[in-house]
This record gives structure tokens, C-alpha cells and sequence, in this order.
């Protein structure tokens, strides 16, 4: 009598799914040259924000340097920071 | 200056020296990175991932050519609606939304070559790209509301 052999075990990569699973933060960071009402503006058409919460973050950004607009898989947060980015805003991605 | 709000888009009227003013924009951004150590480059291409060289250079070679891309679309665009802006213009919303990336860039543009960094840095501007920086928000300024109203 003979056994069939039993399939390797492959271990889950449990850093791969963690990347996938994590949420990531959309940055924007303040410069002195775009207006705020260009920024607050930005932030209403991309994201939705309503006129108060765009004014609110892009006070946030005027006054701390930074605010976080946006948070998501991180392929969403890639693709915030390609629109942001083309509308001459500098946003950065971070966990 | 002044901006309409039309149901279908905006109605611009700008006097003559401003749709001229404005007409150099793309030969001006098109110089962007064509010298060495452009500082006007640097500031077009900031980083996305501040603590991950690695995945901020996959992030610029798989997104980089196609926000160069859309930017250059954009550039086109300006250049067609000053090209018919004898008496007035009116343009869509798409459009105006494409007039305001490209002011951006060019203020952007300009202010990197004049080394401004910080707010205080404004104090150290000649009084001419002072003016052209002035000129080009109260454009952004007046698309803006009239977006918004």
C-alpha cells in the first residue's frame, strides 16, 4: 500500500497581503506660490470635498505645511498623487 | 479683466496686451528642462515617496510620461483658445479646468527660476516677475470664482 505524495506547504507571504491590505495617506505639502483658493479648488473637483472641508485642509496646509487630503489601497493612492501632481500640487504617499 | 459664467462653460474678455501676455505661456514652459540644473525641472518632478528612492523612481517612470503627457494636452489647449480670443472667448469648463493647470505650471515655473522657496522670499523678487506672478493669479482668481459662482 502506498500513500500518495503530500503537495509542499507553501508558506503565505504575510508581508505581500499586509502591503496589499494597508491604507495609505495622501499628503499634500504647502509651497508659497499656489493660491489657496487654487488649492481649495483642487480639492473640491478631485476628492469631493465640500467647499468648507477643501478650505479647512488647504488652511491646514497654509498653516502646519502639510494636511492629509486623501487615504486608500495604495494604487488609489498613487493615482491621487498622479492628479495632484498634475495640477501642479505636491503630494507625497506614506503609511 | 472679466469671466462669465455661461450655462455651457465661461466667457472670457481680456484686453489685447493680456491674451499676448498669455500667449508666450507655452514657449515658456517649453524650455522647462532643456538647460542644466533647471530648478523649475526639480520643482515639476518632487518626489512621491520621500523615504523610498526606489519606489519613487518606479512611480516617475510609470506615471511620468503620462503626466507629461496630459500637461502637454493641456499646454495645446491654452494655445487654441487665445488663438481665438479677438472678441472674447468662451470656453468650456474642461477648458477652463486646463487654463488653470496651466497657469499653475507657469507660476510654478517662473517662481523656481526666481528662487522663491518661502513666503519671505517674495521680498527679494524684482518688481517685474513680482507683476507677471501677480498677473497670472488674478487670472486663476477670476476663472476660480467664476467656476464656483
Amino acid at each position: 500500500m502506498t500513500t500518495s505524495p503530500r503537495a509542499p506547504v507553501i508558506e503565505p507571504d504575510v508581508e505581500d497581503h499586509t502591503d496589499l491590505d494597508e491604507i495609505w495617506k495622501v499628503v499634500v505639502w504647502n509651497d508659497p506660490v499656489n493660491l489657496v483658493s487654487y488649492v481649495a479648488w483642487v480639492l473640491r473637483s478631485l476628492f469631493g470635498h465640500s467647499k468648507e472641508e477643501a478650505m479647512k485642509l488647504t488652511m491646514q496646509v497654509h498653516n502646519e505645511g502639510r494636511a492629509i487630503v486623501n487615504d486608500g489601497p495604495r494604487e488609489q493612492a498613487e493615482m491621487d498623487c498622479y492628479r495632484l501632481h498634475q495640477h501642479g500640487l505636491w503630494a507625497t504617499m506614506e503609511t | 479683466m472679466t469671466v462669465e459664467r455661461r450655462p455651457d462653460g465661461l466667457r472670457l474678455e481680456m484686453p489685447d496686451w493680456m491674451v499676448g501676455f498669455l500667449s508666450d505661456i507655452p514657449e515658456l514652459l517649453a524650455t522647462v528642462g532643456t538647460v542644466d540644473a533647471d530648478p523649475a525641472a526639480d520643482r515639476l518632478a518632487v518626489p512621491v515617496y520621500l523615504d523610498d528612492a526606489e519606489a519613487n523612481e518606479d512611480w516617475w517612470r510609470w506615471m511620468g510620461g503620462e503626466l507629461a503627457e496630459s500637461k502637454a494636452a493641456d499646454r495645446s489647449a491654452f494655445t487654441e483658445i487665445l488663438a481665438g480670443a479677438e472678441a472674447g472667448i468662451d470656453i468650456s469648463q474642461l477648458e477652463a479646468y486646463a487654463m488653470l493647470r496651466v497657469l499653475t505650471e507657469t507660476r510654478l515655473v517662473i517662481a523656481a527660476r526666481a528662487g522663491l522657496e518661502i513666503e519671505a522670499d517674495y521680498e527679494t523678487l524684482d518688481e517685474h516677475t513680482l507683476a507677471v506672478l501677480n498677473t497670472l493669479a488674478l487670472v486663476q482668481e477670476s476663472l476660480i470664482e467664476a467656476l464656483g459662482s
